[in-house]
């Protein structure tokens, strides 16, 4: 049977939206799992029923540096705002999107105001996260890494998503421009930036999930 | 244990550097932004003595220079001592030595002998005072402030400012540092003298309990050094006897000597140095890092009474390590390996070890360790202290045996263990001095001295009181003759009663310490006065003797 190479691009879309999903989801699952099990680890090592979360936290986090911190959170805003663009900007998957505020969306500053906007909103977020107890700082966003050991590679590679990223909004912009036109090129490496970059920021739960393993 | 590196000399440097990488990203025009800090592993912190300018500012390019606020830095104490100024003549005139000269002139002696000048003689602390103020040695040393306590001792410029630029970083200044650890190769120049002062100075601030460990590598046997270390092999071997007998012999000293033999490293990688000084690091790791278990963390007085408690000098650590992947029960296997030939940084005894300090990385049971570690060594279980910390990638330990030797014997005859190790180099060098006597006194050919910048060595020429002072300290009142020498005191003696300990089976196999130069000592006579006159270490070593007994006897309990 012929391979239809249409219906098989038009598929890529979807089931890369899926897969960036996934990717995000499990990370999110994995890591409260990683610490959660080092956390009973630490009672069972210690003959203890219970070690306070607060103290366990405390002596888990290690600094990483703050040219690495900022560079992190700048690199998940960059993915909020990254995957704003390609999702809201235009209609791709969704039935709705930026462009119907049409007179918004069509004013010269129209799309940095949105990408502004999702910004402002990614950096509130954080903050809210920031701000929960010490008991839950396994869900503090901006403390994410801390957790972890991160190799120096590692950091780069994390630092470099923010250019893979801006290229992935740039390329959505375009999109934008160009409608109601199409360009499913444009439309799929966007996309396939988002992932990869996606997968790096949070390939230290990765790593450590499959090291735990062990 | 937040620890304050401090590297001494070329090999000390360099393993330095590993320690001290930044764990942060290297943008600067970032880090003015985000204000960014330098940030090592495990918080800690350190710095680089180092004699030789040319190699600390143009050859390497890791440490930056402290005097124009670079960190990680590097600081040469000489550097304190202007060129021709006062102090430098008058040591020079009335002496021979020249301050400036130490870390080209390959043997421990020189700079023990330069400390104890400036410790020793009125003439000179009064030079010292008058021309080199405190603020100005201060200044120098970076912009610590010397306590009153430390100045209680005699003004040395060197000494003192370099550990004016130390105590920055440690909890006994403004630092965050609550420990040292000396990284120094036994076998070079520059480096051990610096030890003893230094403690000197955290001893006499009243910290008596601040912990100080010195990481020595021992050089390696055979030729293959030589270049490397701009010293042959007896040389070598002297140096290192020398500077191990210094720290060994000093009451109230260092908590520990972590011992690691090179010849067992560079086996492993091939003579590569720079990957012995990785290994070094990543082998220190269970000690150095972050990351305790929740509520473990061990004060670090605790961690200095346990290491020299009950004993009247420094101990000798044998360091053990073993790295295996993450498994269930992982503790026997890394025991097992760290008690392996594998495992060994330098030849020891275990079941011989009166203490064990188990550092561990990973997810690892303590009581197992205990119990494991009492199966396989008979060290009792209240003498094993497991420190905990949740690792990554692999689990690892550290094994710290404490004085593994002794009771044995036969156990010099035996490849792999301390006394054989020790007694190889005690013989080297011993052969050394018997063959090279005029070396001693620097009067040899010089061939091997002061071609680390490519210029000639302007040679040492001691005059004749330091020589006598010299002789003294190495061949006691006997002096040489063509029947041997040391028959009766000085260091060469010293290090043949060691060798018969070491053959006997005896610990410790250094027992007393020796100076070169004695307070208003001038004559024969009052050196050997000097000798039986009690010091603050034999004071010392008489309380920890008494205290030693009390416990035996059960009439108060031990640490």
């Amino acid at each position: 049977m012929p391979i239809d190479i249409s219906t098989v691009m038009n598929s890529l879309f979807p089931a890369g939206t899926l897969l960036l999903a996934l990717l995000l989801i499990f990370a999110a699952i994995l890591h409260v799992n990683n610490l959660n099990r080092v956390h009973k680890l630490m009672a069972v090592l210690q003959h203890k029923k219970e070690v306070s979360k607060a103290i366990f936290y405390k002596e888990m986090t290690i600094s990483q540096g703050s040219n690495f911190t900022a560079l992190a959170l700048a690199a998940w805003i960059m993915l909020f705002v990254a995957v704003a663009y390609l999702y809201l900007l235009v209609p791709t998957i969704l039935p709705f999107s930026y462009m119907d505020i049409a007179e918004l969306a069509s004013s010269i500053m129209g799309f940095a105001i949105f990408g502004i906007l999702v910004a402002c909103l990614a950096g509130v977020i954080y903050l809210f996260l920031d701000k929960l107890p010490q008991d839950h700082r396994d869900l503090r966003l901006m403390e994410l890494y801390s957790f972890y050991s991160i190799s120096k590679n590692m950091k780069k590679m994390i630092s470099i998503t923010v250019i893979a990223l801006c290229i992935s909004v740039l390329l959505s912009a375009y999109i934008g421009t160009i409608f109601p036109a199409h360009s499913q090129p444009a439309e799929l490496l966007s996309l396939v930036l988002l992932v990869v970059s996606a997968g790096v920021l949070v390939m230290p739960i990765y790593k450590e999930a499959w090291e735990a393993r062990r | 244990m937040r620890l304050c590196i401090v590297g001494i000399g070329g090999a000390g440097g360099k393993i330095t550097q590993e320690f001290l990488g930044n764990e942060d990203l290297d943008f600067r025009l970032l880090s003015r932004i985000t204000d960014a800090q330098y940030i090592s592993p495990g918080m800690i912190q350190g710095i680089w003595l180092e004699a030789d300018k040319n190699d600390a500012k143009n050859i390497q390019h890791f440490f930056g220079d402290l005097n124009e606020g670079c960190y990680p830095c590097f600081y040469i104490p000489h550097d304190v001592v202007a060129d021709g100024c006062e102090v430098h003549r008058i040591v020079r005139e009335k002496y021979g030595y020249d301050v400036k000269k130490q870390g080209f002139v390959r043997d421990a002696q020189y700079l023990k002998a330069i400390f104890e000048i400036f410790d020793t003689d009125k003439e000179i602390q009064v030079i010292v005072a008058k021309t080199m103020n405190k603020e100005m040695i201060e200044s120098v040393g970076g912009n610590g402030a010397n306590s009153s306590a430390s100045f209680s001792q005699a003004p040395n410029p060197i000494f003192d400012s370099a550990w004016n630029v130390i105590r920055n970083f440690t909890t006994l200044g403004d630092g965050e540092c609550d420990g040292i650890l000396f990284v120094v190769s036994f076998g070079g120049g520059t480096g051990t003298g610096f030890i003893n002062p230094i403690i000197n100075h955290i001893r006499n601030e009243g910290k008596a309990d601040y912990p100080v460990f010195a990481l020595g590598i021992l050089t390696e046997l055979g030729d293959y050094a030589d270049k490397a270390q701009f010293s042959k092999e007896g040389r070598r071997n002297l140096a290192a006897i020398s500077a191990i007998y210094d720290l060994l012999t000093k009451g109230s000293g260092a908590n520990g000597v972590i011992i690691i033999d090179n010849q067992i490293l560079l086996d492993r990688f091939g003579n590569d140095y720079p990957s012995a000084n990785r290994f070094i690091h990543k082998m220190m790791q269970p000690m150095v890092a972050a990351r305790d278990y929740p509520d473990e963390i061990p004060p670090s007085q605790a961690i200095a009474q346990h290491s020299s408690g009950g004993l009247s000098r420094p101990p000798i650590f044998v360091p053990l390590f073993a790295s295996l992947p993450r498994s269930t029960n992982p503790e026997e296997a890394l025991i097992k390996k760290a008690l392996s030939e594998e495992g060994k940084l330098f030849g020891c005894s275990p079941e011989q070890a009166d203490f064990a300090f188990v550092f561990c990385r990973g997810f690892i049971d303590s009581d197992k360790i205990r119990e494991i570690l009492t199966r396989e060594t008979s060290i009792p279980p209240e003498r094993i202290w497991p420190m905990r910390k949740m690792g990554e990638g692999n689990n690892e330990i550290l094994i710290l045996l404490r004085n593994p030797y002794g009771c044995d014997p036969k156990a010099y005859q035996k490849e792999g263990t301390l006394e054989n190790r020790f007694c190889k180099v005690i013989t080297m060098a011993l052969q050394y001095i018997s063959q090279h006597p005029e070396d001693l006194f620097y009067e040899g050919k010089q061939e091997e001295k002061g071609k680390k910048d490519g210029k000639p060595a302007e040679q040492v020429r001691l005059t004749e009181a330091s020589k006598e002072a010299l002789k003294m300290f190495f061949f006691g009142p006997d002096g040489m003759d063509k029947d041997g020498f040391g028959k009766t005191s000085g260091f060469a003696f010293e290090l043949k009663e060691a060798r018969r300990r070491l053959r006997d089976g005896e610990k410790p196999f250094f027992h007393n310490p020796l100076r070169i130069f004695y307070k208003e000592a001038k004559t024969e006579d009052d050196f050997k006065s000097k000798i039986h006159e009690p010091d603050k270490d034999d004071i010392a070593r008489a309380v920890d003797k008494r205290i030693r007994e009390l416990i035996e006897q059960g009439l108060i309990k031990g640490p």
